[in-house]
C-alpha cells in the first residue's frame, strides 16, 4: 500500500482525549470535524453561464440569497464526517459573489479540478483553503443558548433558522455559524489557528450552561 | 453599541464592523498634476462634519463588503434608506 501523510490537525488535543470532546450531556454536544475540504469560489450571480456552470458540476445551486446554504443531500445537512466515496457537499453563501464550498473529506482536490474544468474561461476565482479551516458541531437543546453567551448574532428562531448561515464573531473569533437542524444543530466553520480557542471557549461555556 | 444594516446581511452588531471615514473622496485622476497643497488636501483634510455625515464601513467579519451610510454625528442615528 503506498505510504500516505497523515493530516494532524489544530485540535489533535481534544481528539487524543486530553481535553473531553464533551460536555458530554443531553443538552450540549461538541463534536469536532478536522478533515472537510474547503474550496473558496468568487464569480458574478449575475451571469447565468457561470451558475449554470456551476450547478451543472455539482449538482446544485448556488445559493444566492445571502446568509443561506444549500447541501447535495438532505437539505441543511453538511455531509457525513466519516470518509465515503459519496460524500456529499454543501454550498454556503459568504457575499453577493463569494461562496464557500465544503466538500467531504479529502473530495476538494476532486472537486476543484471538476469546477476549474467546466469554468475555465468564464471570470471567476477558485481557491483551496482547505488548511485554514476546522468544522465544529453544536448540537443539543441548549446549544442555541450556549451560542447566545458569546454571539451579537439574533438567534432567536425566529431570525435564524434552518438553512440559514452568517459569519460573525463568537467570543471575539470570526466564524461563519450555519443551523442544519431543529434539534437545533449549529455547524461552526472557524479559522484553523482560532479552532483550539473557540472549542474550548464552547466546551467550559457549555459546562456553564446545564 | 451600534447597530449597523449592512446591504447584504441585515441589522448587525457594530463589533463586526470596521470604520472607513468621510465617503465621497475621489483620488485624484493624475496626482502628478497636483500641488503639495492639492496632493495634501485630498490625504488628510475631511470635513469633520457636525449633523448628517456620509461614511464608508466594511462589514469585516460578515461579508467583508464596503459600502456607504448616513449617519448624524450628534445623535449617531443613521439615515434609513440614503443613497
Ligand atoms: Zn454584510
Amino acid at each position: 500500500m503506498p505510504h500516505r501523510p497523515q493530516r494532524r490537525h489544530a485540535l489533535a488535543s481534544f481528539l487524543n482525549g486530553r481535553i473531553a470532546p464533551g460536555p458530554d450531556h443531553p443538552g450540549m454536544q461538541l463534536e469536532i470535524h478536522p478533515d472537510h475540504g474547503y474550496l473558496n469560489l468568487r464569480g458574478d450571480p449575475g451571469d447565468e453561464q457561470f451558475l449554470q456552470a456551476v450547478q451543472a458540476t455539482l449538482g446544485q445551486p448556488l445559493p444566492t440569497i445571502a446568509n443561506t446554504f444549500t447541501a447535495s443531500t438532505q437539505r441543511g445537512r453538511i455531509s457525513n464526517p466519516s470518509p465515503s466515496p459519496t460524500s456529499s457537499h454543501t454550498i454556503f453563501w459568504l457575499g453577493p459573489d463569494e461562496w464557500l464550498l465544503v466538500t467531504g473529506p479529502g473530495k476538494e482536490n476532486g472537486k476543484a479540478e471538476q469546477l476549474g474544468k467546466s469554468l475555465s474561461g468564464q471570470c471567476h476565482s477558485l481557491v483551496d483553503v482547505t488548511g485554514g479551516q476546522i468544522l465544529l458541531r453544536l448540537r443539543g437543546s441548549q446549544a442555541r443558548k450556549v451560542l447566545a453567551k458569546g454571539c451579537t448574532l439574533d438567534l432567536h428562531p425566529r431570525a435564524f433558522k434552518v438553512g440559514q448561515c452568517a459569519q460573525t464573531t463568537l467570543a471575539k473569533t470570526s466564524m461563519l455559524i450555519a443551523q442544519v437542524d431543529n434539534t437545533p444543530t449549529f455547524d461552526i466553520i472557524v479559522r484553523r489557528s482560532f479552532a483550539e480557542y473557540a472549542a474550548l471557549w464552547l466546551h467550559y461555556s457549555g459546562a456553564g450552561a446545564m | 453599541m451600534l447597530l449597523i444594516k449592512c446591504p447584504w446581511c441585515g441589522p448587525r452588531d457594530e463589533s463586526e464592523f470596521s470604520y472607513g471615514g468621510e465617503a465621497d473622496i475621489v483620488r485624484p485622476a493624475e496626482p502628478d498634476a497636483l500641488t503639495d497643497e492639492e496632493w495634501a488636501d485630498y490625504l488628510f483634510m475631511r470635513s469633520n462634519t457636525r449633523g448628517l455625515h456620509r461614511e464608508q464601513w466594511v462589514h469585516e467579519h460578515g461579508c467583508r463588503r464596503w459600502f456607504v451610510l448616513e449617519r448624524d454625528t450628534v445623535t449617531y442615528q443613521f439615515t434609513e434608506n440614503a443613497t
